[in-house]
């Protein structure tokens, strides 16, 4: 279900971009997603393709680079990714459901309330990469009589 | 990179009619209580009201209208608020519970967002805002992207009057309306109004304009007649004066 909200964020700031640079038409959407966010990509990306059309956005070609999200604890500097807690935590707050709508799908910034760092249990710690979902660009096309 | 979620936070705000922002630099002054005030009485005015509570630390706003309880329920295309006394309420405290939320600067500043652009009030006549005590990152992310009207409120005393004059450097520096301030009796101190007056013009010195000020009286029952849903009879005057400004 928030895989329709991202959807509809994303496509709001892919029209905001294209009418910006003046393109005619947008080809492909670079989408950055963090493993802490949880997003189903097929839910996601079908989403995508159903909404665009509404926004003026036919034919985009939806990439979407998926990247581990990884923690720095600011207490003991301990590293560690989200797959290393993720399926406590996520048993935690969803119980027996996989793949409920948790706090931290809804907001992976809460991630702080939820997890703490294995090495001393600290709820200090950053998140190095692996954050958000981001538009990180597009390609589109001109018209050049323009 | 682009976040998503700015685009959407204009488009979400552009059903509010009026966006009422309630602040004060210090703590503990009464900052939610007053929200949840002015929120019931504009419902007692036919108004259709949200409450945003932005206390990420100590969301309270819910618990003072009554509801201590409840979870936010995702529907197609955000996080549906909870009504309490007919009033729509966003909390963090649905996200997190009674869990403490040790967010740092940045990620307060994302929650923050988040909170705006995906919770789904629909058409409002009043969106008010509660602001945690302080002058950073809640403020001064809500600022950026929310331009609405600022209800100031402090306590009678010299300490917490001088945090107030900070407060409304900051604001007017960050270009916000100060339509009102609310001098909160909750100490139940004889008010030194030559005080206030004083306060006041050094407050119109610095945004060029006087603003309406109001004195709320100390009221003994106040947390269990607002957890009922029901505004204490010394506070209707008061708050009708602040009204007309938003």
């Amino acid at each position: 279900m928030h895989e329709y909200s991202i959807a509809e964020g994303l496509v709001l700031t892919i029209k905001a971009l294209k009418d910006k640079e003046g393109l005619t038409k947008v080809v492909e959407a670079l989408i950055y997603v963090g493993s802490l966010a949880q997003v189903d990509r097929e839910v996601l990306l079908e989403t995508l393709r159903i909404l665009g059309p509404e926004y003026g956005l036919e034919g985009v070609n939806y990439v979407i680079k998926e990247e581990e999200s990884i923690f720095q604890c600011n207490y003991c500097g301990y590293v560690w990714p989200w797959s290393e807690v993720r399926m406590n935590v996520i048993k935690e707050l969803c119980g027996d459901i996989e793949d409920c709508d948790n706090p931290i799908h809804l907001i992976p910034d809460l991630v702080n309330v939820f997890v703490k760092c294995p090495k001393c249990s600290s709820q200090d710690f950053k998140i190095l990469t692996g954050y958000d979902v981001k538009l990180i660009s597009i390609k589109g096309e001109r018209d050049e009589r323009l | 990179m682009s976040d998503f979620k700015e685009h959407m936070l204009i488009n979400r705000l552009r059903s509010i009619a009026n966006i009422v922002i309630v602040g004060s630099g210090k703590g503990g002054v009464g900052k939610s209580t007053l929200t949840s005030i002015i929120a019931l009485r504009l419902r007692e005015l036919g108004k259709d009201v949200g409450v945003l509570d932005m206390d990420l630390h100590g969301s309270s706003i819910p618990f003072i209208l009554g509801r201590s309880e409840g979870k936010v329920e995702v529907v197609k295309g955000g996080f549906k608020p909870i009504e309490v006394h007919g009033i729509k309420v966003m909390s963090l405290r649905l996200f997190v519970g009674d869990k403490p939320a040790p967010l740092r600067g940045d990620r307060k500043s994302e929650v923050i967002k988040y909170l705006l652009s995906l919770t789904i009030w629909g058409d409002l006549n009043y969106l008010l805002i509660d602001l945690p005590p302080g002058m950073s990152d809640e403020l001064l992310t809500l600022t950026k992207y929310v331009k609405g009207k600022h209800i100031l409120i402090t306590i009678p005393t010299r300490t917490s009057m001088d945090v107030l004059v900070k407060y409304v450097k900051l604001l007017d520096n960050l270009r916000c309306i100060i339509p009102a301030i609310v001098i909160n009796n909750l100490l139940n101190i004889k008010v030194n109004y030559e005080l206030i007056s004083n306060y006041m013009n050094e407050i119109a010195s610095i945004i060029n304009r006087r603003p309406a000020y109001v004195v709320m009286p100390f009221i003994d029952d106040v947390e269990e007649l607002l957890a009922k849903g029901l505004l204490p009879d010394g506070v209707i005057d008061p708050i009708d004066s602040i009204i007309k400004y938003i």
